[in-house]
């Protein structure tokens, strides 16, 4: 493991013909907004002020590298309806996923992505810390 | 994966044994000359190939081709068959763009009467042809609309004045399938989709206005309507959103569904349903209705090229030489063994490459074979080849889409200019409109393999016939 990695948040890799995160947290909800920020990201948003709406989502999944795919890809349709979340308040407890999200208007995005994938997605908890690495279709 | 565990069968064909891997049900058949092989290994497209091996009811080789790269479960640059009866239906080895495809229009305009104009021009297609991250299309639609779409496909088009009679024989399929299913398709889906009808996206998307450089084939460039020195453009976009979420919907479901029929695979991008199962036909239908959604995308951006084009030129026509997709899955029969055998291809990031008498090609391509469009990097040659006999015996009738990737995204950004690229284009006579410089960096030529050598490797494999090399004068990235 690469020793300037950090502790809490995403790093972009390089991957032949999309784009790949790692994404590190002291914990599992903390490593899901990191995703999520890794994704805001990725897009090149450019946020709004303006609060639109609270939104609530209680998503389940077979296990939690599907729940985090599910969580992202949810994320992402807001995106497309023109709403990136600014709060988040996350509780995952086994494979169930409930959230609080602040939302508000998207004003511009650089990027497309077509979706996030399972490819190779593990979610690893090492010496206290999580860490996964997501492959998104450009 | 390295060297010594691939068996060289000739020049340009390589093997991968089944005993490589225990999960591995067929070999691995690839395509390449040993400059390109090596390439190959340099990513983890091989060993990708290696794992689509796995998937149940597999016939004949999992085909890699030339211009393969790594991609996230399947490589891009494969293709593989399952029996309809035996086999399963992977959404992920034909990929979340599905009916990505390409089109190639030509005209009978000398290069040197539209030079003039070019500039001009490509800022009017770029305007006519909507582009970029989240633009809606040139059509929007209510989901009755939408549903007629992806029953109809490029027929649709036709009957609402976006395509002439010659469009529709002249793309794959008739630019439909049909088997689709509009129960199968998610709300989400619909909803992504409803205004996006006729619009070129972003990434490697993109229209080139091309000319004629060489004819290697005065006969089927004739067939085909290619004139040495006259203008071509090329199309290529996919099922927008609409694919996107279709794709998503089902790799998604079949997570579980690949545990429901004991199915163990070594990457969850390759989760699959038995063809012969409710899971599995609902794909089918939805993946189908996707297909259909992007052949009536590429239709509609056609015929806003084409008119821009009558506009500008008066007096010339372009004429559809075909519309063929490099994401997808059909339901072919190919010979297996001297047997006629009903397979499922996957065809992720390849093209189908019919050759001479195949029933499913229009009359006017009978004799010569199925163009094969095979687009180089912009700034770089395109090709267009003819299907081949040879194709159907090796690769059931397919071959490479395109030049493949060497360097990632993130690379390329680093190491190019999206700026000075564009300049270094318009010095070399290629006039770019790009709706993003980051995403013009990333599409940079370096960024893709050589296609002249590709090609070389399609042809000294048999898998395609030269007819015609294209050279970009004018580009339009999203």
């Amino acid at each position: 493991m690469d020793a300037e990695r950090p502790f809490s948040g995403f790093k972009e890799v390089p991957h032949k013909a999309d784009i790949a995160l790692d994404v590190f947290a002291p914990n599992l909800p903390e490593m899901f907004i990191n995703a999520a920020m890794g994704l805001y990201h990725i897009l090149g948003i450019r946020k709004g002020t303006t609060d639109l709406e609270e939104i609530h989502i209680a998503l389940d999944d077979i296990d939690r590298e599907g729940l985090l795919v599910v969580f992202l890809t949810e994320l992402l349709y807001r995106v497309e309806e023109g709403r990136v979340v600014n709060q988040f308040s996350l509780t995952i407890h086994e494979n169930h996923l409930e959230a609080d999200l602040k939302v508000v208007p998207v004003l511009s995005r650089q990027r497309e992505v077509k979706a996030v994938t399972y490819h190779e997605l593990k979610i690893i908890k090492e010496n206290g810390s999580y860490r996964t690495r997501l492959v998104f279709d450009l | 994966m390295d060297l010594k565990q691939i068996e060289k069968i000739n020049t340009y064909e390589w093997e991968i044994s089944r005993s490589v891997q225990p999960w591995m049900r067929v070999p691995v058949r690839i395509f390449s000359d040993e400059i390109m092989l090596k390439a190959a290994l340099q990513d983890r497209s091989l060993d990708q190939a290696v794992n689509a091996a796995s998937l149940p009811g597999l016939v004949g080789s999992v085909c890699v081709m030339p211009d393969v790269h790594q991609g996230y479960g399947f490589p891009i640059g494969g293709v593989a068959a399952t029996d309809v009866q035996e086999g399963v239906i992977s959404p992920g080895g034909i990929g979340y763009d599905i009916n990505c495809g390409v089109r190639l229009m030509a005209s009978d305009l000398p290069r040197q009467a539209a030079e003039h104009l070019l500039e001009d021009f490509t800022r009017l297609l770029y305007q006519a042809c909507p582009s970029g991250v989240g633009e809606k299309g040139i059509v929007q639609v209510q989901a009755k609309e939408l549903r007629r779409i992806c029953e109809q496909g490029s027929g649709w088009a036709l009957k609402n004045g976006f395509a002439d009679r010659e469009d529709i024989e002249t793309s794959e399929d008739g630019g439909c399938i049909a088997g689709a299913d509009w129960a199968a398709v998610s709300r989400r889906a619909s909803e992504r989709g409803a205004e996006q009808i006729g619009s070129l996206g972003s990434g490697n998307h993109f229209i080139e206005v091309d000319y004629v450089e060489q004819v290697f084939d005065e006969q089927a460039a004739a067939v085909m309507g290619l004139h040495k020195g006259s203008i071509a453009i090329q199309l290529h976009s996919g099922s927008r959103g609409f694919g996107h979420q279709v794709c998503t919907d089902f790799v998604h479901q079949f997570q579980a569904v690949a545990a429901k029929y004991h199915i163990q695979l070594p990457d969850r991008e390759l989760v699959c349903a038995p063809l012969n199962s409710a899971e599995g036909r609902a794909y089918l239908a939805a993946m189908r209705a996707a297909a259909n959604y992007a052949f009536c995308n590429r239709q509609v951006l056609a015929f806003a090229v084409r008119q821009t084009f009558e506009d500008c030129f008066p007096g010339h026509h372009l004429r559809n030489v075909y519309d063929l997709a490099h994401n997808i899955g059909k339901i072919e029969t190919h010979q297996i063994g001297g047997q006629s055998v009903r397979v499922c291809v996957h065809r992720k990031g390849a093209t189908r490459a019919f050759g001479p008498g195949h029933p499913d090609l229009p009359q006017k391509y009978q004799k010569i074979g199925q163009p094969v469009l095979v687009p180089g990097s912009m700034g770089t040659s395109s090709w267009v080849l003819a299907g081949t006999e040879s194709a159907m015996v090796k690769s059931f009738g397919s071959c490479s889409h395109g030049a493949g990737r060497v360097l990632s995204r993130t690379q390329a950004k680093k190491e190019i200019n999206g700026g000075q690229l564009q300049e270094e284009l318009a010095a070399r006579g290629i006039f770019v409109q790009a709706g993003s410089l980051r995403g013009l960096a990333e599409e940079a030529p370096r960024a893709y393999k050589n296609i002249d050598r590709v090609i070389e490797c399609i042809e000294g494999a048999g898998l395609g016939r030269s007819v015609a090399r294209l050279v970009p004068l004018a580009v339009i990235k999203g």
